[in-house]
């Protein structure tokens, strides 16, 4: 899964949500680091919906401009959990091994 | 409609009609949301970020992968064959120019002059420029190898690299060649050849593209035979290099056309033969490689000289230019008809109302 599919699939987690609800809410879920153009935005919105990760949800008219909100789908919600278990099982690895790596320096370090 | 509307919606029409007829309102609605902050609107454009999301957007569309509506996706297998074939081709020119080069150095133990126009005026380039082209050979090879094996990534970097030693060489040698625009018109239209198949390689094998399935004439013993094959014609031009009339059958555009004229006969054999087999991806791939190669024949032509050699060897390359022409023009006209009709509105995307299903 890209990095861009699993921020707009945590972007739509909690609530249904429009293409520039989704592009803000990704802005912030990675601090500003993943800005989607609507390009983008819809090219991954496709994908996922292909797969049968989001679907349509309801459509508004907003100020004038048509607004349709996506859902995740049961099957989306479960391809989020099983990335969001393999991304987790990564920090948990960099973790330990980080701690290891400082426990040697501090080890060096004291007998220095 | 604000300026900054209009043109996005400009922008918009890179993508097919029937996906902006689903599309087009809800993108124009997040892109203006997007910049509502903006004080003035009217003197804005949309930046080039968004018009390159757009395009990508497009390409991925129209070069269509698993899932994609008929059409697009007869277009991307398509350009998908065009980067294999190219590829594929790139491979046999490395066997026969590998092949050329064993038999030289076991002969004369350089090519020395011999390969001049190859290598560089007055052997500047040398041993080591056939060190350097032998292997940006195998960096084709290479990307072959890896696009087989699922290696898309990989193998799109390695056949930038390899296109990119192509294109220093050109310039290398044009740069030492007094009669450098007729050398740029010879290597850079063969260069074509390679731009196509990297372009190619670079727009069809996107995210959606489907792997490519090894067997048949992509399994590991028909490719081993061909890539011997291809040595022993290398050795072949070498031994045939005296005799004027092998010359514009040994060199790329002279490997390229007979290559083409026999998959597209081949190819036309069964589009007459086996209806349930015809499909709009072989004979457009055809086609569309037809173009570089008959542009890299045609600059081969040398009509400044006009000795008996000279005049058999444009006889060569106007016979080759014909039937690439003939068969590439006929390949096209066969690969059009076979394309599935143009999508309709509900093939566009995948967009389902979880509410009533509706399209």
């Amino acid at each position: 899964m890209t990095e861009q599919a699993f921020f707009v699939l945590t972007a739509l987690a909690d609530e249904p949500r429009h293409g520039y609800g989704i592009v803000r809410e990704v802005d912030e879920l990675s601090g500003g680091r993943v800005r989607l153009k609507v390009g983008t935005l819809y090219g991954v919105l496709d994908r996922l919906a292909a797969d049968g990760l989001v679907v349509l949800n309801r459509e508004e008219v907003w100020q004038g401009r048509l607004r349709r909100y996506y859902r995740l789908t049961d099957s989306g919600a479960a391809a989020l959990e099983a990335e969001a278990v393999r991304l987790a099982e990564n920090v948990r690895s960099a973790k330990d091994r980080l701690s290891a790596r400082h426990g040697r320096a501090a080890t060096a370090g004291g007998s220095a | 409609m604000s300026l900054l509307e209009d043109n996005y919606r400009s922008v918009l029409r890179l993508l097919p009609a029937a996906y902006r007829a689903q599309r087009e309102e809800e993108m124009v609605s997040a892109f203006m949301e997007s910049v509502g902050d903006a004080d003035d609107p009217d003197v804005l454009k949309p930046s080039w970020a968004e018009i390159a999301s757009v395009a990508a957007l497009s390409v991925r569309i129209r070069l269509g992968g698993v899932g994609a509506a008929p059409r697009w996706f007869a277009w991307g297998e398509t350009v998908r064959l065009v980067a294999l074939l190219g590829l594929v081709f790139q491979t046999v020119i490395s066997c026969v120019y590998a092949g050329g080069l064993l038999l030289l150095y076991a002969k004369v133990h350089s090519p020395g002059a011999h390969y001049e126009p190859d290598t560089g005026p007055g052997g500047a380039v040398g041993p080591i420029g056939d060190i350097a082209q032998t292997l940006a050979g195998g960096l084709w090879i290479a990307a072959l190898a890896a696009l087989l094996y699922g290696r898309v990534h990989a193998a799109k970097v390695v056949a930038l690299i390899a296109v990119a030693l192509q294109l220093y060489f050109v310039a290398a040698i044009v740069a030492n060649d007094p009669y450098w625009w007729e050398t740029l018109q010879r290597k850079g239209s063969y260069a074509l050849l390679s731009l196509v198949s990297i372009t190619a390689l670079t727009a069809g094998f996107h995210r959606d593209a489907p792997p490519v399935r090894r067997g048949g004439w992509l399994s590991e013993p028909a490719l081993g035979a061909g890539a011997l094959l291809s040595v022993a014609v290398g050795v072949a031009g070498v031994q045939l290099d005296r005799r004027p009339w092998s010359w514009a059958w040994f060199d790329a555009p002279g490997l390229a056309g007979p290559m083409i004229v026999i998959a597209g006969a081949a190819y036309l054999g069964v589009h007459a033969y086996a209806p349930d087999r015809r499909t709009p991806a072989w004979p457009l791939a055809l086609a569309i490689l037809a173009a570089p190669v008959l542009c890299a024949r045609v600059a081969g032509l040398n009509f400044s000289s006009d000795d008996a050699i000279t005049r058999a060897v444009n006889a060569v390359m106007l016979g080759q230019s014909l039937a690439v022409t003939f068969v590439g023009l006929v390949l096209l006209v066969v690969g059009a008809r076979a394309l599935p009709a143009s999508e309709r509105v509900a093939d566009a995307g995948p967009l389902v109302n979880e509410a009533d299903g509706s399209a």
